[in-house]
């Protein structure tokens, strides 16, 4: 059970930057879901973990598995690829849930405590790597369904310079890197954004 | 990170104010409560001096807090207010409704602040406000006119009729020789008594003897008194004054190392001036061997020299005790045993920690299973056995403890009612005020009632609406009322009362009644329900029209009570609290509105059952009895199926109906299960399922943000194995099966 601590002590918490500030460079867990290769800001990961039984829950979109309760709290675990409108896949030993937490919305001020937790279920983890700005495409170079919910391409650098850097920092035993790699990054807020059957009658 | 600083004291000041203030409240709901029924014309009303002292204080602590936290705003009215009070203490203003209607007004000024404070934190409430302003101004021209009023009688006695050292009057502080003009006016003994208490414990000595003094009259100053032989004692002299005569005092001092003295009259009839010879009235208790003997210095009239250095001793300890507020207006405010030591023994706590808590208790409960499965394992070797034994004892204990803690952390949720009641009071004190022709009797009972915090703050809003219904379409005007022959005061009561599990409340006013007739006529006119359906309503189907949407029995809707959008937002928000509201009412008698709460959320009992391959919990409190079922005895009616239960028509409803849940392919489709029968309000219905696991205790959390609200889901459950299960909104469920009893119950 790999644990990701804490938003990176390097950059602001990231996904949006309304203020437009300047960032070089980001650390993104990457996985995979069929044969693409996605990533999500690390400061977004509280946790990993192994899938579990997932309790259904009535009246809520297809790609909402259900809940867990981990470590006591109980929150929802969406099915990345029905969610990314892709068809679902049985489990596999290699299936992984990340426990994200939202990120904030515009200007809101939460602890981490009172953020709203979800399970996102992805068929592999990969890795952590360091994406740079520069190196990010704005995700209208995709016409497809999915775009909404990407927030840009990003490309990863294959320098022998960079696996140094990385392996000195996450240890050794890492994949080398495939040239030209394509990393699609997911705009978190829009992935947990949707609503649930409630009827006017509950409100 | 200086944000998030801010934002903590903001918290503290938000939190320790609204303390305060409901202190305050508190007292002025008591001062209030002592004016009832005198008459304030021209004398104003004489309360206990003690419950003015006490408003002071809260007026004083939140002037101090204002001004540690920088809201500006409160600050300068605090210290206005408190300069009302301090008059109002020293006599110099009488208590006249008016005053105590600005006092009230304070109160809705402090709030109105801290909802500011809340929303725009603590600079918003800097500058100044008009509302502010104008109130100010009115406390400060009250304080002046009202002073103008006072006038001293004439042929009164005063201090000089007594035989007491102006050494010692000099002493005293101006309040404590207001409140000892005051008990001489009123024509009061007056007693001196004298004690030597340890250093060591002299605060508790000094709480205990004005504790027991207490109830037999005032203590109007406490004094050192002449120097002791004993260095590790100090001489005290309690000034007290009562209407009772000397033995009453001496009883009341009992077993204390004290003396008790009554200060003789001066050119009075001897008959009055009962001057008492020490042997009668020194304490005739056993004296504890291990306190110093008492110093029998001084007889009968003559009073011990208070020396100058003593009193200077006094002055300075007091304004230590003052918390050095260093605003230069402190005479008269020193107060005797008033320290910086926090009075109360409370510790505020985030109710969110407490949930944390909770959930660890909850882990743990879960972690003990899962010892218990390698106990199970362990006990089938043979060779482990004894091991096996000595766990399970060991297992035991930990249940044991688990459930203590578990009520430790649950008991410490639980506040009396009485913080709503207070609240409500308020209200209605200000509703009859305002309401032309209404005068009304609120009646509250049993306020210490305890129920979980988050219950409470859930109830306040509801139950303002309903008072207010009771008020404003409940009791009748005067008029009405005399010519009915009821009183011409409405009483409308409130009580709260425990009974196993849950927590009954009653709301009972003595007015109209409901007037089912317009209730039935409306619903029709707006739809709601047909005319058949009104010919076959029962009086508790029609009263339950009155929660519909947008039903009000009033045409007009007006301030105070609203258009009747009210009813089924306090319907919904107690069924959120699993609460059930029933009324009950006798056309011009009155009506009475019943709610069941349960006593805590965090914890209720449930009945695991299954469904199409499911796990759910219900709610015990919403299950009347569950029972076998084969499913040949199913009939339809209309396409719904119905057993008959006990001779009667029981609907039944299928999960995977409500839900739309697939069957797993695995699983045929039974022929037999259970019944699960609900109650709704006057109805029953069946839920189908297809086993009964059993009945556990279970804590019901929220399902987040994003999926809570889901009708028919009240929230989910851990059942161990990191297994969860959904816990079943029953009500919501019975509503949407059965649309035509949910327009009627």
């Amino acid at each position: 059970m790999a644990q990701a601590s804490g938003p990176s002590p390097v950059y602001e918490s990231g996904g949006r930057h309304p203020t437009g500030e300047l960032r070089l460079q980001r650390d993104v867990l990457t996985f995979h879901i069929a044969e693409e290769e996605y990533g999500i800001g690390i400061e977004h990961i509280r946790e990993i973990i192994k899938h579990r039984l997932v309790t259904e829950v009535p009246r809520v979109p297809g790609f909402v598995a259900g809940i867990i309760a981990v470590r006591g709290q109980v929150m929802p675990v969406i099915d990345l690829r029905q969610r990314l409108r892709m068809r679902t896949a049985g489990l596999s030993p290699k299936s992984r849930i990340l426990i994200v937490s939202r990120p904030a919305a515009g200007h809101e001020v939460l602890s981490e405590e009172e953020r709203e937790r979800f399970g996102l279920v992805v068929d592999r983890v990969n890795e952590v790597v360091r994406i740079h700005e520069i190196d990010i495409e704005p995700p209208t170079v995709l016409s497809g369904k999915e775009s909404e919910f990407v927030e840009g391409i990003g490309r990863v650098r294959n320098e022998v310079e960079e696996s140094a850097r990385r392996e000195a920092r996450f240890g050794p035993g890492m994949i080398t890197t495939e040239p030209q790699r394509i990393i699609i990054l997911l705009d978190l807020v829009k992935v947990l954004s949707f609503e649930v059957m409630r009827s006017g009658r509950m409100l | 990170m200086a944000e998030q600083g801010s934002d903590k004291v903001r918290d503290e000041f938000l939190s320790e104010s609204q303390e305060i203030v409901e202190q305050l409240n508190r007292d002025l709901l008591a001062i209030a409560d002592a004016c009832l029924g005198r008459d304030p014309s021209t004398e104003g009303i004489r309360v206990d001096p003690d419950l003015i002292n006490s408003a002071f204080r809260a007026v004083h602590s939140l002037k101090g807090l204002a001004g540690l936290s920088g809201v500006e705003r409160m600050l300068h009215m605090s210290h206005h207010v408190e300069n009302l009070l301090d008059a109002l203490r020293l006599g110099k203003v009488l208590l006249t409704p008016h005053v105590l209607d600005l006092l009230f007004e304070a109160i809705e000024h402090y709030q109105l602040i801290c909802a500011e404070v809340a929303d725009h934190g603590l600079q918003a409430a800097s500058p100044p406000s008009a509302l502010v302003d104008d109130f100010v101004n009115r406390v400060n021209r009250s304080a002046n006119t009202a002073a103008a009023l006072v006038t001293k009688p004439a042929a009164e006695p005063t201090a000089g009729d007594f035989d007491l050292d102006p050494g010692l009057v000099a002493a005293l502080t101006e309040y404590e020789e207001h409140r000892l003009k005051e008990n001489i006016r009123t024509g009061k003994n007056l007693f001196r008594i004298l004690g030597s208490f340890p250093l060591m414990s002299i605060d508790v000595e000094l709480e205990n003897i004005k504790a027991s003094l207490k109830p037999v009259g005032e203590v109007i100053a406490i004094v050192p008194g002449s120097s002791g032989t004993d260095p590790e004692c100090i001489d005290l002299e309690v000034i007290l004054g009562s209407p009772h005569n000397s033995s009453a005092i001496v009883g009341a001092v009992g077993n204390a190392p004290a003396r008790v003295m009554q200060v003789a009259r001066r050119n009075t009839s001897p008959a009055s001036a009962a001057s008492i010879h020490p042997s009668d009235v020194q304490s005739s208790g056993p004296v504890n061997p291990s306190r110093p003997p008492v110093s029998v210095r001084g007889t009968t009239g003559s009073i011990p020299q208070v020396t100058v250095k003593e009193s200077q001793q006094q002055v300075k300890e007091s304004q230590a005790a003052d918390g050095g507020d260093g605003d230069g207006d402190g005479g008269g405010r020193q107060e005797q045993g008033h320290s910086l030591k926090s009075v109360s023994q409370t510790v505020r706590v985030d109710i969110r920690k407490l949930d944390v808590l909770m959930n660890i208790v909850g882990e743990l409960a879960l972690t003990r299973s899962g010892m218990q499965v390698v106990h199970d394992e362990l006990r089938r070797d043979r060779v482990r056995a004894e091991l096996a034994r000595a766990l399970q004892d060991e297992l035991r204990a930990l249940t044991r403890k688990l459930d203590e803690l578990q009520a430790g952390i649950l008991a410490v949720r639980m506040v009396p009612l009485q913080q709503v009641f207070d609240k409500l009071s308020r209200v209605v004190r200000r509703m009859s005020r305002e309401a032309i022709g209404k005068d009304i009797h609120f009646v509250v009972s049993g306020g210490d009632t305890k129920l979980d915090k988050l219950i409470i703050e859930e109830l306040s809003d509801p139950l303002m609406h309903l008072i207010r219904n009771a008020i404003d379409h409940g009791i009748e005007d005067q008029q009405l009322r005399l010519a009915r022959g009821k009183p011409a005061a409405g009483t409308v009561a409130i009580g709260a009362e425990q009974r196993g599990n849950h927590v009954v409340l009653e709301i009972e006013d003595d007015g109209n009644g409901i007037d089912t007739q317009a209730l039935v006529q409306r619903a029709i006119a707006r739809g709601q329900i047909s005319e058949d359906q009104a010919r076959d309503m029962t009086r508790h189907e029609m009263y339950e029209l009155m929660f519909l949407p947008g039903l009000s029995t009033r045409a007009v809707a007006d301030e105070t009570s609203g258009r009747g959008v009210g009813m089924d937002v306090v319907k919904t928000n107690i069924s959120r609290m699993a609460g059930i509201i029933e009324v009950d009412s006798e056309p011009g008698h009155g009506t009475r509105l019943t709610i069941t709460l349960p006593i805590t959320l965090a914890i209720i009992q449930a009945l695991v059952i299954r469904a199409a391959g499911r796990t759910y919990a219900i709610p015990l409190n919403s299950v009347m009895e569950s029972l076998m079922l084969d499913y040949k005895q199913i009939r339809t009616i209309e396409r719904r199926e119905v057993i008959t239960l006990r001779d009667q028509t029981l609907p039944l409803v299928r999960l995977e109906d409500i839900f739309s849940l697939q069957r797993p392919l695995d699983m045929p489709e039974p022929r037999n299960g259970y019944v699960v029968v609900v109650a709704l309000a006057q109805n029953r219905l069946g839920l189908l399922v297809d086993d009964l696991v059993g009945q556990q205790d279970i804590v019901i959390k929220s399902l987040g943000k994003t999926l809570q609200g889901i009708p028919g889901i009240a929230g989910a459950t851990e059942l161990g194995g990191q297994q969860t299960a959904l816990v079943l909104d029953v009500r919501a469920v019975a509503e949407e099966a059965m649309p035509r009893i949910s327009e009627v119950a």
